[in-house]
């Protein structure tokens, strides 16, 4: 399964500093199948089987190349990496059920086939263009339109198992990079603000721990709501985000400008050096590393290695997929700062300048 | 004090909460408290409301209280005849087992779709092929399947019927109602709602099923 294929995390930098990617998710279920909690063993065997025979199709319309797997045969470790990338769910991540995936190459379009719905449809890219995304979510679903009926009724739309999907089963979301509101002590309230407006931030986790101050900004709403209302709201509300943290990362760096330099620099050393880094704190030093960039602190030379990027990088199951280490036993914490060391970008020191 | 919930009750539990020398208090009465608590941890979706797991151990008892006191549920012998689903088992995570759910659990589903969802009629994306279940009417076990088709399969002779046609026939209805009764303020409104709805009608790619029987 795994060439080399610049995937949509890898596409350079497209983001605005704050607003990291955005992901479209469509809930559909087809009719004749019961719903996740009632489906038999044999029923998913059958609807994954069903799905999935559509590959050909999706990559004629699309005309690029997909891939196709039974993802509960997959091994733990593909799973893994799969997760990390936002590939699948966690619920299909766990499911013991026979669970189907539709990947296109460079992962930006997915069908996940018997997660908590029949048919996930997703959409991600880097950057905040979420109608672009979102018209590529809804391309996939057209297609599979055709080809299945949907479960759907007049009173509440397409109808999902759980009551928070079932209308247009739409969950869109922000992925937010906001570490000077989450520093700040604003996150509460502006948590709170969200209520509001329909919308929900949550940390991003992978499981139990945080992954580096990213936040993702969704819509709890999805029904009565049409969809142009929900990418409206939270294009509004998600750029309003993006300036608040802007004007405190400002504020902030105005104020303790130095003790910020030294920080970033101090980071710096210990990401370029290190010989061991355990994930949450390489994580804390490439935000602050992040930070230098963006305040101009750091100027880094010819390639510019996303950060962000790396950040999704240096995750456990994806480190095994970047870095295909020769022996067996793996010391992730090495492991890490080896390809960290590898990637950094150079920075220009104030000598040569 | 009503319940911040349902807005309806009085409420019987006043919870206070100190995070952080912040101070919050929050109202529910019995029922919702039980509901809240039956709602589970990882369900932060389902209800707006997150409330500590301290509370979680009170409110237990609530919920106990409240199934053995409570009159006896119409809803509490209900089953799907598509999937077997019974309430309880529905009550328990809040997740369908079929799409004919919808209709056996109509009164309880719509209820809770106000508390979670702006509002309980689908607007927005229609599918083009879709097959359309009947959600507001429960499938009884021997029933054969009660569901139109998309346009494509419809039978012929049956009515066409828009996805916003039932509420465009009620709206006349209304209106015929209020200008016969004089009441020229209220047909103009329903007059402009009407033209509204049919012009949103001709915009979006109208889809038809078929005319419930």
């Amino acid at each position: 399964m795994k060439k080399k294929i610049k995937k949509w995390y890898m596409e350079g930098k497209k983001h605005d500093d704050v607003i990291v990617s955005c992901r479209v998710r469509l809930a559909r279920n087809i009719s004749g199948f019961n719903f996740g909690k009632k489906l038999t063993d044999e029923e998913a065997e059958k609807l994954v089987n069903k799905v999935r025979s559509i590959k050909k199709e999706i990559e004629g319309r699309e005309n690029k190349p997909f891939y196709s797997c039974d993802v509960s045969k997959l091994s733990v470790r593909e799973k893994n990496v799969l997760l990390e990338s936002h590939a699948i769910s966690r619920e299909i991540f766990q499911k013991k059920q026979t669970t189907g995936l539709i990947l296109s190459e460079d992962e930006t379009m997915s069908v996940r086939i018997n997660g908590r719905d029949h048919i996930g449809i997703a959409a991600i890219n880097m950057g905040s263009d979420l109608k672009n995304v979102a018209a590529m979510a809804g391309r996939l679903d057209d297609l599979i339109d055709t080809k299945f009926k949907y479960a759907y009724s007049e009173k509440y739309g397409y109808l999902t198992s759980s009551l928070t999907d079932v209308g247009t089963g739409l969950k869109a979301s922000y992925m937010l990079f906001i570490p000077a509101i989450a520093k700040s002590g604003n996150l509460k309230t502006l948590e709170a603000e969200m209520a509001r407006f329909g919308l929900a931030l949550e940390a991003v986790t992978d499981g139990d721990r945080q992954i580096g101050y990213l936040y993702r900004l969704y819509n709890r709403r999805t029904l009565g709501i049409h969809e142009s209302e929900i990418y409206e709201s939270l294009e509004m509300i998600a750029s309003q985000i993006s300036s608040l943290e802007k004007q405190i990362r400002q504020r902030w760096f105005e104020s303790k400008g130095t003790e910020i330099e030294e920080k970033v620099y101090r980071s710096y050393g210990l990401l370029r050096y290190s010989r061991s880094l355990k994930y949450s704190e390489a994580i804390g030093l490439l935000t602050m590393v992040e930070f230098g960039r963006m305040f101009g602190i750091l100027r880094s030379t010819g390639l510019d290695y996303d950060i962000q990027r790396l950040m999704m990088e240096i995750q456990p199951a994806m480190l095994l997929e970047t870095c295909t280490p020769e022996d067996r036993e793996v010391n992730f914490d090495r492991l890490r700062a080896e390809h960290v060391r590898n990637v950094l970008p150079k920075i220009i020191t104030e000598k040569e300048e | 004090m009503i319940c911040e919930i349902c807005h309806e009750n009085t409420a019987t539990i006043i919870y206070t909460e100190v995070i952080n020398g912040k101070k919050t208090q929050r109202c529910f009465c019995d029922k919702c408290a039980a509901l809240l608590n039956n709602s589970g941890k990882d369900d932060k979706d389902k209800l707006e409301v997150q409330v500590g797991s301290i509370l979680s151990g009170i409110l237990s008892k609530y919920m106990e209280r409240y199934i053995e006191n409570r009159t006896p549920n119409k809803f509490d012998k209900t089953v799907c005849p598509t999937c077997g689903m019974t309430f309880s088992e529905f009550m328990k995570d809040r997740l369908l087992g079929c799409p004919d759910c919808y209709g056996v659990f109509s009164m309880v589903i719509e209820k809770q779709l106000k508390t979670i969802q702006p509002g309980t009629t689908h607007v927005g994306k229609v599918p083009i092929n879709a097959e359309i279940y009947d959600t507001e009417t429960p499938k009884k076990p021997d029933e054969k399947k009660k569901k139109g088709t998309g346009a494509k399969g419809r039978p012929k002779g049956t009515t066409k019927k828009t996805p916003g046609g039932k509420a465009v026939e009620t709206l006349k209805e209304e209106l015929r109602v209020a200008v016969e009764k004089e009441d020229y303020m209220l047909a103009a409104k329903l007059r402009d709602k009407i033209k509204e709805l049919e012009n949103e009608k001709k915009d979006k790619k109208v889809v038809h099923g078929r005319k419930k029987t």
